[in-house]
């Protein structure tokens, strides 16, 4: 008598499982961000979200509006346990991972706990708002079986980069810095002008040292040289703007004052 | 002023919001990733893989986090937490065979099986109603490949017991067998050819009798029935010392009520031996335990372990399986102090391996001889509760590595009596922690208070005087200088930082009764850890510090001083009344603390000035400092809310501006009440945030979200002029959005730039008379996951901007959200105009995802934390980041950047560099120049 009980519970026991758990499998499929799929994280789960129909669940009782999947061996989640709630639900399932960043589905499920259809949704939209189709149950299809087993794919969008890059030192880098390539350009005049001035023949000489006796630049560099700094009458700021030498005063800079002003005020009134 | 200013300038010249560098990692932040103290019964050693002699170390530990352990250095190859059991369960088990890649746990209703390896899921399966009372692995013998995934035995406690077998690879149920006879389900163990059933069936007057069921391990048919006559010495479950998994140890083992005599049955016959104990020392035997080995080809061993207060000796038995005799082998002798045993197996030989306050020893079971002892390295040890071991026989002698869990919650291992790691896994359990305060500081700043009060030539002299007392340290010093010059080309490390507060200690108080001092320069190290309860466990509320001292409060009303730098208690206090919370005035020399009880009301007057607001009935109450007898006011919520939870701005909260300057130079003024409080009520699927003014509680804001589930986490912050939180929000309308959502609100003066509303040029206000109300701007987000705990990061001057730090539980994260990106008056729908561009306000997304840069916890698996503690160090640009609760993580979080010390992107060898060439190029050249100049003045002449 035992033994025929136990059998037929057991038989009941297997055949309550195809008919009321229908499992939602969601597969990570390898993609161009996540080639290994198995290299995920230990902790990266899937969730069903949704709000529970009453907030006074039967105490004791998970409540069944947070479900998760832990990572299996293959890279996928699979949801067991989508049991009725007597009602329809539309869920938000999530794939949660640090690292990676992953579409989020919409799952309806109908009262007797079939998925109904999954579809991919977008954060910050109005939840009708469903994007591509990933899963519909088809009206006509009622092999038990069949029903039980919906298999999606999960998408990756993004990987997360967690790290700031340093800035390493490189030579390559020093050279592209402006003041170094003047400094370098200034140096191989002071030691291959000389040089080169020796190279000329003595007719080119001269006519070279008339030429830039008569340029203010190597004028200035030569008083530079000479040690007595630059020599009074010489228009530094001037020089610098690109205008000629000229004997005069200080040209006046009055067109720029009005723009200046107002940067003035607003320093003025803020402090 | 000119320095803030300075400040707010280097602020916010540096682009903000900047994660951490790569070279970084374990330099400015630790993470102890803790499991919780290991259960004796579901821990060991094991091969995960058949292919590879290497074991990993696994425990399924009390606060029932599944876990493997790399026996070379403790660290954490995988975990997962299997508590997701619906009917409540405190205590798990986990069952692994050597060789194959997979494991079962059992927790509640919810059995999971798990890859050895990787800790990815093979299958989960949970029965409504039902719990697991035992688990076994089958271990069939002639099975083709080794392997494979091994079949389970579950055996189910509920309404009736319930044996189970279920499939390795799927966890699918083969078959089952009810026990409708009501006995209490005890044990399952397995043969090759019968899976046995223990229960205990009560007996006619009292005890129980001990029911062996044989079951068909095909079908599931009983094929026999025993029952031992056990009735006058076992009283419950707890009497029977052991039932052996498998033809190893098919034993059941009990003592008689006097604890004089064991009683052996072999599995599957109906004799019993009695062996009698021979108690010499004259004391009462604490524990009797049985050590025998697991593995299924072992020899039928087994060690008896017996314990008195101050001794422990132990006796191995050896098993004649044809006959079900018993005998004894040999004693080991019996040693002063505890004994921790373990059991080892190697082949089909079983060893034992013997830990003492002392010394560690290895024996075989089959003789007596002393295989291996090793004296421990810093003896005495501390008592080890339970132990696991791994002894590889190397000819003669053998090698040993054994994971003691000691009584102080610590996990260690030692290697031929060689100390490898330590796991501190009782900081799993950590209630309450706080910064602690050093000592010097307050000598300094004492002196400098005396300085302050004396008259100008009093006060020159006094730090003359100091300053030439200074100088006793100057050669200590010098002897430091090169050293230090060295170091700090070399690396950076935190110590060179360390007088800017940026190592300070932490103080943790955990459950297990324990105060641990981690030290924030040295990788949050353990620098000493203190058993501070006289009870076994406690519930501390807080620990308050102040300069060379930690005070831990606990719910019972009492208290217990330490000293920061030994761990010394100081000081106790007897419990008084239950306690809720405790209060913590700051008032010089050291702060006031005050207990609030159960109900909200403070225990204590106090005669000082100052306002609380507690949590007590469902409402908020406002209490002046010096009245414990009638609340100031009572915040009741509407009929079918409840107050959950409430926060107030952080007591340090300094703010930079009291403006904010936008685009045009027109300034919004900030509304800045010292005094709020923002309160959380719940009510049917909807949350209602209430903004208090804790000084008269009026109400300054309210804000009501629906849809929202309220038995996900809901969290609050509050900083400056802002406060932020979130929940999960369901559709309500159709064209809601689901999901998870922040929303962030700031409060103005005025709702018009250079306005400040009703205040105007006041310089004082009161809150008892008419409070203006805030002008509050609002935006929500929809964020990618949930937020269990907010904080606010905490500057010295509060320049600096703020990062709102959350808690990510999906994702075992810590990220700090900058306050740029929540900022609450994003322009909607339209780009920014070149006024908006220039305050730094970009497009409003109503999608927030968390940037990568935002991760303060990066890659680590911070998995558990509760609360998060932000300080201020004494450079503006960094504030210590503190997370406990489940995992221990600290870290520097610099929100704009480190402005103020030159890190390691601050090439200090590229400076000395360039340095050196330039004296080169001048050596070099000022030859050269020389010699021409004189040769122009010869020249020219």
């Amino acid at each position: 008598m035992r033994l025929f009980h136990s059998s037929t519970s057991s038989l009941l026991f297997l055949l309550s499982t195809v008919i009321v758990a229908s499992a939602l499998t969601v597969v990570i499929p390898p993609s161009n961000l996540l080639p290994n799929p198995n290299a995920l994280a230990f902790g990266t789960h899937a969730t069903l979200t949704s709000i529970p129909p009453s907030p006074q669940l039967p105490s004791g009782h998970a409540s069944p509006h947070a479900l998760t999947a832990p990572l299996t061996r293959s890279a996928t989640f699979i949801f067991q346990n989508l049991r009725s709630t007597g009602k329809p639900e539309s869920y938000l399932l999530d794939v949660r991972s640090a690292e990676y960043i992953f579409t989020p589905y919409r799952v309806d499920v109908a009262a007797d706990g079939k998925v109904l259809g999954v579809w991919e949704t977008f954060r910050g939209n109005p939840w009708e708002n469903r994007g591509a189709e990933r899963y519909v149950l088809e009206a006509a299809s009622v092999d038990a079986a069949k029903l039980s087993e919906v298999v999606v794919e999960a998408k990756v969008l993004a990987k997360r980069s967690f790290y700031e890059e340093r800035s390493k030192f490189s030579p390559l880098a020093l050279f592209k810095n402006p003041m170094i390539l003047l400094a370098l350009v200034a140096l191989g005049f002071t030691f291959g002008m000389p040089k080169l001035m020796e190279n000329m023949d003595p007719e080119m000489r001269a006519e070279f040292e008339k030429h830039s006796r008569a340029s203010p630049i190597s004028g200035a560099t030569r008083s530079a040289m000479a040690g007595g700094g630059a020599p009074g009458n010489f228009d530094f700021a001037g020089w610098m703007a690109g205008a000629q030498p000229r004997p005069g005063g200080p040209e006046p800079v009055a067109p720029q004052g009005a723009a200046t002003g107002r940067e003035g005020g607003s320093v003025r009134r803020r402090g | 002023m000119r320095l803030q200013a300075t400040l707010l300038l280097l602020a916010s010249c540096v682009p903000s919001a900047l994660a951490i560098y790569l070279d970084e990692i374990d330099h400015i932040d630790f993470h102890h990733a803790l499991l919780g103290t290991p259960s004796s019964h579901s821990t060991f050693f094991l091969k995960p893989s058949s292919s590879s002699d290497a074991s990993l170390l696994y425990t399924l530990s009390e606060k029932l986090l599944l876990g493997a352990v790399n026996p070379r250095d403790g660290s954490v190859v995988w975990r997962q937490n299997v508590s997701r059991s619906a009917v409540a369960a405190d205590s798990g088990l986990v069952r692994a065979s050597d060789g194959t890649n997979a494991m079962v746990s059992a927790v509640g209703d919810y059995l999971s099986s798990w890859s050895a390896l990787d800790g990815k899921l093979i299958w989960e399966n949970s029965f409504s109603d039902e719990h697991v009372a035992d688990l076994e692995l089958l271990e069939l013998e002639d099975a083709a490949s080794p392997a494979a995934a091994k079949d389970t035995i579950a055996l189910f406690g509920g309404s009736a017991g319930v044996v189970r077998r279920l499939d390795g690879d799927v966890g699918k149920v083969k078959w089952e067998y009810k026990d409708e006879s009501g006995d209490l389900p005890f044990q399952v163990s397995s043969s090759s050819t019968n899976v046995f059933y223990i229960s205990l069936q009560s007996a006619l007057l009292k005890g129980y009798k001990i029911k062996v069921t044989s079951l068909d391990l095909l079908t599931g048919r009983q094929n026999q029935q025993l029952t031992l006559n056990s009735e006058g010495d076992i009283s419950g479950p707890e009497s029977v010392l052991f039932v052996g998994a498998n033809t190893a140890s098919p034993l059941i083992v009990w003592t008689d009520k006097a604890q004089k005599a064991l009683k052996v049955n072999v599995i599957g016959t109906k004799q019993i031996s009695t062996i009698n104990i021979d108690n010499t020392s004259g004391e009462e035997l604490r524990s009797i335990t049985v050590h025998a080995p697991k593995k299924l080809n072992s020899l039928p061993h087994f060690l008896v372990h017996y314990q008195t207060q101050s001794t422990s000796w132990a006796e191995v038995y050896h098993v004649n399986l044809k006959s079900a005799a018993v005998s004894k082998s040999y004693d080991l002798p019996r040693l002063e102090g505890w004994s921790a045993f373990s059991t080892s197996i190697k082949d089909a030989n079983v060893y034992f391996t013997r830990i003492t306050q002392s010394e560690m020893t290895v024996v075989s079971s089959a003789s007596h001889a002393i295989l291996g002892r090793w004296p421990l390295q810093s003896p005495p040890m501390e008592r080890a509760l339970s132990a696991v071991s791994e002894v590889v026989p190397k000819g003669d002698s053998v090698a040993v590595r054994s994971a003691a869990v000691l009584e102080s919650g610590d996990w260690q291992l030692l290697r031929n009596g060689q100390h490898e790691w330590t796991r501190h896994e009782a900081l799993a359990g950590a209630l309450a922690a706080n910064w602690a305060e050093e000592e010097y500081q307050e000598e300094l700043a004492h002196q400098l208070e005396v300085e302050g009060h004396e008259n100008i030539f009093a006060a020159y002299a006094h730090r003359v005087k100091r300053h030439v007392k200074d100088l006793e340290h100057l050669p200590e010093w010098l002897r430091d200088l090169p050293k230090r010059i060295i170091t700090s080309f070399l690396t950076d490390e935190v110590s060179n930082l360390d007088s800017f507060g940026i190592s300070r200690q932490v103080i943790v108080a955990t459950e297990n009764g324990r105060v641990y001092a981690l030290d924030g320069g040295n990788h949050g190290a353990v620098s000493w850890s203190v058993k501070a309860a006289e009870a076994e466990t406690w519930a501390p509320v807080s620990v308050v510090t102040q300069p060379g001292l930690a005070t831990v409060y606990t719910d019972d009303g009492s208290s217990v001083t330490l000293n920061v730098s030994s761990g010394e208690v100081i000081k106790r206090s007897p419990a008084t009344t239950k306690l809720r919370s405790v209060a913590v005035l700051n008032n010089s020399p050291a702060p006031l603390v005050v207990g609030i009880d159960e109900n909200g009301t403070p225990v204590e007057s106090v005669d000082l000035p100052g306002f609380f607001v507690t949590l007590g009935n469902g409402r908020v109450l406002g209490w002046s400092a010096d009245n414990n007898k009638f609340p100031i006011w009572e915040f009741l919520p509407p009929q079918g809310q409840k107050i959950i939870h409430a926060t107030s701005r952080p007591a340090h909260d300094p703010v930079a501006s009291i403006g904010k300057v936008l685009g045009d130079r027109s300034v919004l003024y900030k509304y800045l009440n010292p005094n709020l409080v923002l309160a959380t009520a719940v009510g049917d699927k909807s949350v209602t945030f209430y903004l208090l003014d804790a000084i008269s509680g009026k109400i300054l804001h309210a804000s009501t979200q629906d849809g929202v589930d309220t038995a996900q986490p809901i969290a609050s912050a509050m900083s400056e002029n802002w406060f932020a939180y979130s929940f999960w929000g369901d559709v309500v309308d159709p064209s809601d959005a689901k999901g998870y959502q922040l929303v962030i609100s700031e409060l103005y003066e005025s709702s018009m730039p250079n306005d400040r509303g009703p205040l105007d040029a006041a310089s004082n206000y009161s809150s008892l008379d008419a409070l203006p109300l805030p002008h509050v701007v609002s935006q929500s987000f929809i964020i990618p996951e949930p937020i269990s705990h907010m904080a606010v990061t905490q500057t010295r001057q509060g320049i600096t901007t703020r990062q709102l730090l959350c808690t990510l539980p999906s994702t075992n994260s810590l990220i700090g959200i900058p306050r740029p990106v929540l900022d609450a008056r994003r322009p909607v729908g339209r780009d920014p105009t070149p006024t908006e561009a220039e305050e730094g306000l970009f497009k409003y997304h109503p999608f927030l995802e968390f940037d990568g840069k935002w991760y303060l916890s990066h890659t680590r698996d911070v998995a558990g934390i509760k609360k998060v503690l932000s300080a201020p160090t004494l450079l503006e640009s960094t504030s210590l980041i503190f997370g406990f609760g489940g995992d221990i993580f600290g870290t520097r979080a610099t929100p704009s950047q480190a402005f103020d010390i030159l890190g390691k992107g601050f090439s200090k060898l590229q400076l000395l560099m360039t340095i050196v060439a330039l004296t080169i190029g001048v050596v070099i050249l000022s030859p050269m120049v020389r010699r021409k100049q004189v040769d122009q003045v010869w020249k020219a002449s």
